[in-house]
């Protein structure tokens, strides 16, 4: 679906989408709509009850005294109040209202706000960047024997109308780009592990490279060669090769060291020896979760040409039961040295940061370190679906995380470290085990796991988006399955702090 | 009722006070700064004894702060002289770190008394003495043979710059102690020994305190339309009842603040039984109640001018021909209709009945309650932090930062967690007009739900603290202020709270 801006004026003919602001204040465009059909809109909003509370809609076919297919209204709520995430939650919603539409151009038309807390430009192109996100589909293997082509959705240009149709534009141009990395990292986090395995990912990786993004992918043979055995030993048991990608954007300053994000890429987690339950196994197809946003987000940087310096470090591994796989009760030598006793190999994911982290240290210095990882249950226990879980060194990461969460709408929530926590992961014949007290404060004892890997108090936070990174509902602007929660947060959090 | 333990005796006395003291003690105890510097009690002569006594016994100068090392040696009165280290600007965790591994040395060295010479102002003498008395607690004993306890002090003679500020302050820290083991008691006595209504028998005994109490039994309960709290202790042979603790120490007129407990005596899980394995720890599941009527103990003993309302929700969660089951639908005292889902998540049905009559009664300026609510919360935090919900506006943020507060300086940690609107959706009932809890499931935010379920039932406008304690309330590690097993967890934090 193409996103688009023209000037104000409602089409003679196909889908129309129009605003009701809150205390059902009609927008120009509905008044005039509903004047063409002598208060016919009026009485449909009566009928309905709408009373424009923000995302409401309603869909009326054929509207009276004009030639469209259909007419959607959606309630703006209070445009005072409205911040750019909730209008594009207006435009996923929109979008959702009239994606029954047969018409393949839709039409938003948005003026007459007056008093709106974002210019009108600006809700234009957040309206379009929502209808965008919310359009996204992962339909490659459903064949027409069950979709019929006519089931399909038509949608192929959406256009938002306003007085400035142009500045409209150049404000929707950065979240084009915006929107490709996120749809980049759902198609990853979609994909089933027989498709996207360790090696295929990177080569999905090393298409960033025409857009300046310098990529180096680094197989078992090097990795050995660095002393990245914790990570090996999660893959020993697949017969796929583990992968870690390195993915350089220097779109700031020469010399300026880079801010580092870190993803964990389990292509697919079974468990291990530790197999887990089936019910819900098919799930672990995303435990790349944190790899796939660091690829979409490397993406977004560099083809909005980011004007910062930034490496996305992410480690692509199978965790496979088999004769050759790792053991409970293993003990590992990690890149940094530390050694580790591998209690539960299904604590696989914190194995495969931490030699990540040690080589992103090592290598490119960075200035701070942002990790994501769909790393374990209890993060869901503790926080649902609504919060990523954020483990972090420096209080002024964690309110710079945590304000752009609250802005984008993929919201992080503090959790805390300490010696306490820390105790837990003590190992009785290495320097620590991968697991702590069973569940109790799991999340916790895989973010102190982590930190132990943090060299000279470099300026840390760990997501831990197990419960962020698949959703079983639609949302506003997310439809049903993979979020790729994270690369709107990060790429703004990017743009805000370390771009000049 | 309870068995008697021993608590030391405490006496401050100027810090040059002449040595031996009168009742030549058993042991003396020596604080050295992280400068080395002895106090100045004790002669260059002896300085140079125990120096080489150290040596001897393999440790050297500088000690870490709370370090203690006892030397079997007659330089000093007495057998034994403890040398502990002490840093110069002494936190409160520090105080309470030297507290406890002055009651690990002192134990089993003798019953007679202790001159204690630590470089300590009077609130960290305070602090430091309260973690030394609460670490001596012992959980109350049944055992007909038991081995004889150590030998422990009896008199702890305390030197002090400025003796009559420091009794003057461990007066009232000592009332807190008081509270503090009055709540672990509770929680260790089983159940068939603490009842609904031998509970209500130490909730009469505060009146001897001069605090107001008031019992709910089951005809008033009925009468008051708490349907809720009925249905959790119908099963049981001990109905259940409600205990109303008031002291009214502040100035007439004001109003109070509610302290609400969650005090199942004993939980089975009723028709949703639990699993055998560790269901006898569930003898615990009062410890909101402990910890309320610990601090209400607590105020009264240090006749506080604040005014207190304390909530024991009392009941026994039992199985039975008479039990409530899934699928029940409740009327509470609020009027909201609740559909039953599983009957193991009885705790916030009885809370929702307190907090609702107690803010209809009561009138309360701030409400907090305390609850061994969820394991989820166990999952989230861990055994470190108590989870902390308060509502996301400008009163709840600001209770919210008072009682962390508060949990830092009393060592009782609290973490926020969000409170979320959101988890109404999980809470809707076909049937009611909500249900207590999600169905069961895997990874479930069932912590997040609970408290959402609880602010239903507190009139917005009311400040609202709810505090899932399950987590601290019982530990397996001891910590400095307390042995493993019961904690008593809140009563120093709510104090704190309430007194500051």
């Amino acid at each position: 679906m193409k996103i688009r801006f023209a000037k104000s004026g409602l089409p003679a003919t196909g889908t129309v989408i129009v605003g009701v602001l809150a205390d059902r204040t009609l927008t120009a465009a509905a008044k005039a709509l509903n004047e063409a059909g002598n208060g016919a809109l009026s009485r449909a909003l009566d009928a309905a009850k709408f009373d424009g509370k923000a995302e409401q809609t309603l869909t009326i076919l054929a509207p009276a005294g004009t030639t469209l297919s259909r007419a959607v209204v959606v309630g703006l709520g209070d445009a005072a109040k409205a911040d750019v995430a909730a209008w594009e939650r207006i435009g996923g919603a929109a979008y959702a209202a009239a994606v029954a539409t047969q018409d393949e151009d839709v039409l938003f038309a948005l003026d007459g706000i007056d008093g709106a807390a974002v210019t009108t430009a600006e809700a234009a192109a957040r309206i379009g960047f929502g209808a965008l996100l919310r359009s996204y589909r992962f339909d490659k293997y459903r064949s027409e024997a069950t979709e019929k082509k006519e089931d399909k959705p038509k949608i192929t240009t959406f256009t938002v109308a306003s007085d400035i149709g142009k500045d409209a534009k150049e404000a929707f141009a950065p979240l084009d780009a915006v929107a490709e990395g996120v749809f980049l990292t759902r198609n990853l986090q979609s994909e089933p592990a027989n498709i996207l395995g360790p090696e295929e990912f990177a080569k999905e990786c090393q298409k960033l490279e025409k857009l300046g993004v310098k990529v180096t992918v680094l197989g078992e043979k090097e990795m050995k060669k660095l002393g990245m055995n914790a990570l090996l030993g999660v893959g020993q048991g697949s017969v796929r090769e583990s992968q870690t990608v390195i993915m350089e954007w220097n779109g700031g300053a020469k010399g300026d060291a880079p801010v580092a994000f870190v993803g964990k890429g389990v292509c697919f987690d079974t468990g291990g020896i530790c197999l887990k339950p089936a019910g819900g196994m098919e799930d672990m197809k995303w435990d790349m979760g944190g790899a796939g946003v660091v690829t979409g987000l490397m993406h977004a940087l560099a083809s909005r040409k980011a004007k910062a310096n930034v490496v996305g470090l992410i480690g692509l591994v199978e965790n496979m039961p088999s004769g050759n796989a790792q053991r409970p009760g293993d003990v590992v030598v990690s890149m940094s040295g530390q050694t580790i006793e591998v209690i539960n190999t299904d604590a696989e994911g914190r194995l495969v940061l931490a030699d990540v982290l040690t080589y992103a240290q090592r290598e490119h210095k960075p200035k701070a370190i942002i990790d994501l990882a769909t790393l374990t249950g209890a993060i869901i226990v503790a926080l649902g679906g609504e919060h990523a879980g954020m483990f972090t060194n420096n209080d002024d990461l964690a309110d710079k995380l945590f304000r752009k969460g609250q802005a984008t709408g993929e919201k992080v929530w503090r959790m805390p470290l300490g010696d306490a926590y820390d105790k837990l992961i003590k190992s009785d014949i290495a320097d620590m085990k991968n697991v702590g007290d069973g569940r109790n404060g799991g999340s916790i004892t895989a973010a102190q796991f982590l930190k132990r890997y943090i060299e000279n108090d470099t300026p840390w936070a760990h997501l831990d988006i197990a419960g962020t990174t698949w959703t079983n509902k639609d949302l506003p602007v997310v439809p049903k399955g993979a979020t790729a929660f994270g690369v709107r947060l990060l790429n703004d959090f990017v743009a805000d702090h370390y771009e000049a | 009722m309870l068995p008697t333990p021993t608590r030391p005796t405490v006496r401050f006395l100027p810090r040059r006070s002449p040595r031996p003291l009168a009742d030549t003690p058993a042991i003396t105890v020596i604080g050295v700064g992280s400068d080395g510097r002895f106090p100045p009690s004790v002669t260059p002569d002896q300085q140079a004894a125990l120096l080489a006594a150290m040596r001897q016994s393999g440790t050297a100068l500088p000690l870490r702060a709370g370090q203690v090392v006892p030397l079997r040696s007659g330089i000093l009165p007495g057998t034994t002289t403890v040398i502990a280290g002490v840093d110069g600007e002494c936190t409160p965790a520090q105080a309470r770190t030297l507290g406890g591994a002055l009651a690990v040395a002192l134990r089993g060295l003798g019953d007679g008394g202790a001159d204690l010479d630590l470089p300590l102002g009077p609130e960290a003498a305070a602090e430091c003495l309260s973690a030394l008395r609460l670490r001596l607690w012992q959980a109350p004993t049944y055992a007909t043979k038991a081995d004889p306890l150590p030998p422990t002090v009896t008199t702890l003679h305390w030197r002090s710059g400025n003796p009559a500020s420091a009794a003057a302050l461990w007066q009232a820290a000592e009332a807190v102690c008081e509270g503090v083991e009055l709540a672990r008691d509770l929680q260790t006595l089983p159940a068939n020994i603490l009842t609904v209504q031998t509970f209500i028998d130490h909730a009469r005994a505060l009146s001897a305190l001069g605090v107001e109490v008031e019992i709910l039994d089951r005809k008033d309960l009925q009468a008051a339309g708490m349907g809720l709290h009925l249905a959790v202790g119908q099963a049981s042979a001990t109905p259940p009842a409600l205990a109303v603790l008031r002291w009214r120490g502040g100035p007439a007129g004001v109003a109070p603040t509610l302290l609400v407990g969650k005090g199942l005596c004993f939980d089975t899980g009723g028709i949703c039984l639990k699993p055998a394995g560790g269901m006898e720890e569930m003898k615990g599941d009062m410890g909101g109640a402990a910890a309320v009527i610990g601090t209400v103990h607590a105020l009264a003993r240090q006749r506080a001018p604040v005014s207190v309302t304390g909530l024991l929700a009392l009941a026994e969660n039992a199985i039975g021909e008479n039990a409530y089951r899934p699928g029940d639908i409740l009327s509470s005292h609020s009027g909201l209709s609740v559909e039953v889902i599983d009957t193991d998540a009885e705790g916030r049905l009885v809370l929702a009945d307190a907090l609702s009559w107690g803010c209809a009664t009561e009138k309360p300026a701030a409400v907090v309650d305390l609850a061994t609510l969820t394991g989820s919360i166990i999952v989230a935090l861990g055994h470190d932090h108590a989870g902390l919900f308060c509502r996301h506006d400008r009163d709840g943020d600001s209770l919210a930062a008072a009682l962390t507060d508060s949990g830092q300086r009393s060592g009782e940690a609290l973490w926020r967690m969000p409170l979320s609107e959101r988890w109404d959706e999980a809470l809707k009932s076909d049937a009611a007009d909500l249900r207590h809890c999600a169905p069961a499931a895997r990874l479930i935010p069932d912590a997040l739900h609970a408290a959402r379920f609880l602010s239903r039932f507190v009139p917005d406008g009311v400040p609202f603290a709810h505090l899932d304690i399950a987590g601290p309330s019982e530990i397996r590690r001891p910590l400095p202020w307390a042995p493993a097993g019961a904690t008593g967890f809140g009563v120093r934090l709510l104090v704190d709270w309430l007194t500051r």
